[in-house]
């Protein structure tokens, strides 16, 4: 037997050798391309992870502030010296959890923490600074002294940012429409009279409520008195400057008294703006026309003037907007009286804690008034519109917002 | 098996060397071109990333923005944003003098704040002033010039740093971050263009487009990838 050279003898493994080196090669590009691959799946997954725990964060920042919206009469049982937990470890659905406690800013700020975590074990924390600013328009009649309504009156609520009254019937209306007195009697009489809500007597004022009136919440005597806060009065300046005739079509109006009249079926239209009067009458049907945003401060220059606004014996105020925040009146000087008349398109909020305010003719009232004393014998409807209760500038307002970590 | 022990003609050794010679050349081609397609990838995959971590930079940065930003150009169009970055805030504790303020609820450490740091007067009393900080303590600021009138406890103040994304060079393709106002920092390479936009009050918008390192091979082009985000301001 010939024995040749063991190479030669052997060449057929060559393929062999030939793939194996193939193989070899493309493992080990493909096991780098592997590596790569996991490590920017990592990052990625690391990414995924910080925006959840940062949107876990920020839910808990939106939970605390709508709890503290919601529980804003204990404000200040809120304000300890250390961080304390107001919303505990919440699960939102699999995605991780948030926990937030609260503690004082000083000032009558809270300072709330939000913690995002997830079940990576991100963790992003959120810090908010809140301020509660007294809404000037928490109820559907305030009044800083007396309250009496009889005669039929009535209050419920409804929520203008949601739908119009006309949405609602009496049986679905809601049961806001709270009466609250800051240091004085409440006095409900009459058949029909009644309070879709809480009635609330702050200082030494009592709630009296005679056969034939209901209240369907609570009835209160001696509560804290309420605040009032302080009317802007930028707007009309100090003494104050009476609006120029522009923007008001109709009626008669005189800048240099401040006096705006409409009379005779007259309809004075007052564009969107804000107006500085010294009176507004309404009388013969004569009508006050927004359709748009309006503010009006009343004001005198000297003492001893008057500053009305009258509604009349008819006619009266058509907001066409169908919301009260579209026409807010503010009185400025305390030798003020009110009168106001209900009607189908009466959207309108008043504020006037140092006037008098009084009603005629029944009809529905949209919105919400403060006065000093606040007396109607005619069964007006007051609708409270609790969309007033959040206007900007009030309820709990975010001063700072900042990512810690 | 047995025939091979007489040995391989040369007719036999040449058919071989070609076979062999194509199965390598194939082989070697396929190398190649898996070599190159994950260089590519690697390429396309270091372009997104450097894109989203300089966006998530962006975002974090500019939801921290307190008051509106300032939209400028400074190489291409609406290529720089300058905002003042909340640091922190509170209400003061009271017992400030004219050239101070206090919050003993904080603990600041001692290099928190240096003179790029500004403290404004946002609510209450002196509402409205603004001040570089000169020197702290825990719980004492000390202001470069003194207020006009001084915080007390109803004052509400935040300190805010100036900070800005911007570029510098055209072709450098390196978005720069800038703290203080003075220095400009590289934050990503690959970064061919980028605008701002301020859509309404509280939004701000982003557009920015990266590159590949290298070109691609098959079109001689270099990969583009354009990322778009909205920020909503906070503060």
């Amino acid at each position: 037997m010939r024995h040749g050279p063991r190479l030669l003898k052997e060449e057929s493994g060559i393929a062999l050798i030939t793939g194996l080196l193939i193989l070899m090669s493309l493992t080990t590009i493909g096991l780098f391309a592997t590596n790569t691959t996991i490590v920017y799946q990592d990052i990625s997954a690391n990414l995924k992870e910080s925006k959840q725990g940062f949107y876990l964060a920020e839910a808990g920042i939106q939970h605390a502030r709508l709890f503290l919206v919601q529980h804003s009469d204990n404000w200040s049982s809120y304000a300890s010296s250390t961080a304390t937990p107001l919303i505990t470890a919440t699960q939102l659905f699999n995605l991780g959890t948030y926990t937030v406690t609260v503690q004082d800013a000083g000032g009558g700020g809270l300072r709330i923490r939000s913690t995002g975590s997830t079940p990576g074990q991100a963790n992003v924390v959120i810090e908010a600074l809140l301020r509660r600013n007294t809404s000037l328009f928490p109820c559907a009649v305030c009044a800083r002294g007396t309250i009496a309504l009889s005669g039929g009156t009535t209050t419920d609520s409804f929520d203008s940012s949601v739908s119009g009254y006309t949405e609602y019937n009496p049986l679905t209306a809601g049961s806001n429409g709270h009466v609250r007195s800051s240091n004085g009697d409440i006095s409900l009489s009459g058949d029909g009279t009644q309070v879709q809500g809480n009635a609330t007597a702050g200082g030494s004022g009592t709630v009296s409520v005679s056969a034939g009136a209901t209240v369907t919440g609570t009835t209160t005597n001696g509560a804290p008195p309420l605040a009032f806060p302080p009317v802007d009065t930028s707007p009309c300046g100090s003494p104050p400057a009476y609006s120029v005739s522009d923007g008001i079509t109709g009626g008669d109006y005189d800048p240099s008294t401040g006096e705006l009249q409409a009379s005779d079926g007259t309809t004075v239209i007052l564009a969107p703006g804000t107006y500085c009067f010294r009176n507004v009458k309404l009388s013969g049907g004569g009508i006050l026309q927004v359709n748009d945003a309006v503010k009006i401060y009343l004001d005198i220059k000297n003492s001893g003037e008057k500053s009305d606004f009258a509604a009349g014996s008819s006619g009266g105020v058509v907001n066409t907007t169908g919301k009260a925040e579209n026409l807010q009146i503010f009185s400025l000087s305390s030798s003020q009286e009110i009168k106001l008349r209900g009607g189908t398109q009466v959207y309108m909020a008043v504020y006037a804690p140092n006037s008098t305010i009084t009603f005629s003719g029944g009809g529905d009232i949209y919105g919400a008034m403060v006065g000093h004393t606040i007396t109607d014998s005619n069964g007006t409807k007051v609708h409270y519109d609790v969309h007033l209760n959040s206007l900007a500038g009030s309820g709990v307002v975010m001063l700072a917002w900042r990512q810690v970590f | 098996m047995w025939k091979s022990e007489q040995g391989l003609t040369v007719n036999e050794l040449l058919l071989a060397v070609a076979i062999v010679s194509v199965l390598s050349a194939e082989a070697y081609n396929a190398l190649v071109s898996s070599s190159q397609r994950l260089v590519l990838q690697n390429g396309i995959i270091e372009m997104q990333t450097d894109a989203r971590a300089a966006m998530d930079f962006m975002v974090r940065e500019l939801r921290l923005a307190f008051g509106p930003p300032t939209i400028s150009t400074t190489v291409t169009t609406n290529d720089t944003i300058t905002f003042d970055r909340l640091e922190d805030a509170g209400y003061s504790s009271g017992s400030n003098t004219i050239t101070t303020l206090n919050d003993t609820r904080k603990t600041w450490s001692s290099s928190n704040f240096t003179t790029s740091y500004t403290v404004g007067i946002i609510s209450g009393t002196g509402a409205g002033q603004a001040r570089s900080i000169s020197a702290h303590t825990s719980t004492r600021l000390t202001v470069s010039s003194p207020w006009d009138t001084p915080p007390d406890s109803s004052s509400v103040y935040v300190i805010t740093r100036r900070k800005a994304f911007t570029r510098t060079s055209a072709s450098d393709n390196v978005l720069r971050y800038t703290a203080g106002g003075s220095v400009n920092q590289p934050l990503a390479d690959l970064i061919t263009s980028h605008t701002f936009s301020q859509p309404d009050a509280h939004t701000i918008g982003i557009t920015l487009t990266a590159q590949t390192r290298n070109v691609d091979p098959k079109t001689g082009q270099k990969r583009q990838y354009t990322l778009t985000e909205t920020v909503l301001r906070r503060n």
